[in-house]
């Protein structure tokens, strides 16, 4: 079988990309045809947009332009010599094809999940915000019919689809495999710092992480990844510490408690390059040391390294769409920490079995950091993660995706008009 | 924090985003998605009853007849179309009346906004040397 696999290039590579050529080579490896067929979504975001759009609307809404245009530059895709198309992120799924199947992860979120808290504090014009939403999902609404046969990335993916989209019983949940580098490890373990891993940006929450370690004494947590958030980070872990100070610059936790959800929410994003550094200036004037190390990016192994000397794994993510790092750090046996409000985590996760649920503040945080301080527990609850970690294998989601794209689906499905 | 855009800016951007909008409708095949403004362009066309072809009959013998007729009849039924039309017009009035007060809010909601964000930045001032005199003292 001839297959295209439809998918925006982004100019980066992040966990879906990874997904994606496991996904490719696995079918490829089972003797299908594969090609991988992009679309740059890094340059032009209006080319195929049929009115001028000036720059500083395309400023003000580039996200709104970009889906837009991303939709139209793959409704005018001719990929009729392929058999069947698998088509992944946001617009892909404009893809005209008789056989198509959609892996889908998440929407374009801030105009659907995340559109109320993006409302809050992005700083958007309210109704303009609310009318390009209603846009977009009128639009892909077009394109996300019953008849489209859609693997949801989690179940929370799949919740989302029915909630926006009215669809239920055409949505399979699709769970990704995990590598074998960290199915098939086997070294030593040890339990030493608490770790986040994962991009810095908008809504990951890595603050919760270092505000819950400036609650925690004797312990360094470690922050792996980067992001166009990395300095804000920096920045907020200054602040938390200026805020802790007492009368007399003395650290005292007790004073000036932090509201976790304006944290997140509203001071990551708010907060001005000079607000910043004059809490930098002051804690670096006071010497008072960070509770967290920033490593950067980092490769497999030393991702693998760190995971296996981890104490737990912290994933503070708000409604995550599906958990890989939760899962990784599993497979490594690792306890993971993720939040009641965090989407996917909470299907992967057993509250008090292979990790903890926590109210998503700081405090919360260090709490159940502490109590994996443990180190008896932490190991226990990390070998009941190994053992739930192995059943994700690329074998079985290789089989889903190859059945799927073998279906028959309806011809002309895809352009079904309401 | 959040602050809206000036109105002039904001109607602007939204008109490109709704014809972005339409275009996509029409070629797709879709209907055009009712809107207020959309509705009164089409009640003002239909707002008088001056419409003289209505009563012409094309038909080659009976034609004057079957006009001359329809004349008594529109005499006869005039008075209620008028109140009809009356009402239609008090109709449109008052809806361009509604779309006119819309628009004078989100004028002064956007005043608003930009006084709210400038007393949060005075309280964040305020706050910021509160706590510098604090740690001074």
């Amino acid at each position: 079988m001839k297959v295209a696999i439809a998918k925006p290039d982004y100019g980066a590579v992040g966990g879906f990309e990874i997904v994606v050529q496991r996904l490719a080579d696995g079918l490829r490896r089972r003797g299908h045809d594969v090609d991988l067929v992009q679309v740059d979504a890094t340059t032009s975001p209006t080319s195929h947009l049929p009115v001028e759009i000036s720059e500083e609307q395309l400023l003000l809404f580039r996200e709104f332009f970009l889906h837009l245009n991303m939709i139209a530059r793959f409704e005018e895709l001719d990929l009729s010599a392929y058999d069947a198309v698998l088509c992944t992120q946001p617009g892909s799924y404009a893809v005209r094809h008789r056989r198509k199947v959609v892996l889908f992860y998440h929407h374009t979120r801030s105009f659907y999940d995340l559109q109320n808290v993006i409302e809050r504090v992005r700083g958007h014009d309210v109704d303009l915000h609310r009318l390009a939403a209603a846009i977009v999902r009128d639009i892909d609404a077009f394109h996300l019919t019953p008849q489209v046969r859609i693997l949801a990335g989690s179940l929370r993916v799949k919740q989302r689809l029915t909630e926006f989209n009215g669809l239920d019983p055409s949505v399979e949940i699709f769970t990704a495999g995990l590598d074998e580098a960290f199915l098939e490890f086997e070294g030593p373990l040890a339990f030493e710092s608490p770790l986040c891993v994962g991009r810095h940006e908008f809504p990951k929450r890595t603050e919760l992480f270092i505000h819950a370690m400036s609650h925690l004494d004797g312990i360094e947590g470690r922050i792996l990844g980067v992001g166009s958030f990395t300095d804000r980070l920096k920045g907020i872990d200054a602040w938390l510490r200026v805020r802790h100070l007492d009368g007399h610059g003395r650290p005292d936790r007790s004073i000036c408690p932090v509201d976790d959800g304006r944290l997140w929410r509203e001071h990551t994003i708010h907060m001005t390059p000079e607000e910043l550094l004059i809490a930098q200036a002051i804690v670096t004037a006071r010497g008072l040391p960070s509770r967290v190390r920033y490593l950067g990016r980092s490769t497999q192994q030393e991702l693998l390294a760190e995971y296996t000397s981890a104490l737990c794994v912290v994933c503070p993510a708000f409604d995550e769409d599906f958990g890989l790092t939760c899962l990784e750090a599993m497979a490594c046996g690792k306890p993971v920490i993720a939040c009641t409000d965090g989407g996917g985590y909470i299907e992967l996760i057993e509250d008090g079995v292979d990790g903890f649920l926590v109210a998503p503040t700081g405090p919360a945080i260090a709490d159940a950091i502490r109590r994996l301080t443990d180190r008896d527990l932490a190991r226990a609850m990390g070998a009941r993660g190994r053992q739930k970690a192995r059943r994700f294998t690329w074998a079985r989601a290789i089989d889903q995706v190859e059945r799927a794209l073998l279906a028959e689906t309806p011809v002309g499905a895809s352009q079904v008009i309401r | 924090m959040p602050v809206d855009l000036p109105p002039l800016q904001s109607g602007k951007l939204a008109l490109v985003m709704l014809r972005l909008h339409a275009d996509f409708r029409q070629r797709h095949g879709l209907p055009p998605v009712p809107s207020i403004a959309g509705d009164l362009d089409q009640a003002r066309g239909r707002m008088v009853l001056n419409e003289p072809g209505v009563l012409h009959s094309p038909r080659p013998v009976i034609g004057q007849a079957i006009a001359g007729a329809r004349r008594v009849f529109w005499r006869i039924l005039k008075p209620v179309f008028d109140r009809q039309t009356d009402m239609n017009r008090s109709l449109i009035r008052v809806l361009e009346a509604l779309l006119a007060e819309r628009e004078h809010h989100r004028h002064v909601h956007y005043d608003l906004s930009l006084r709210v964000a400038e007393l949060e930045r005075r309280l964040r001032l305020a706050e910021r040397e509160h706590e510098s005199r604090d740690r001074q003292a």
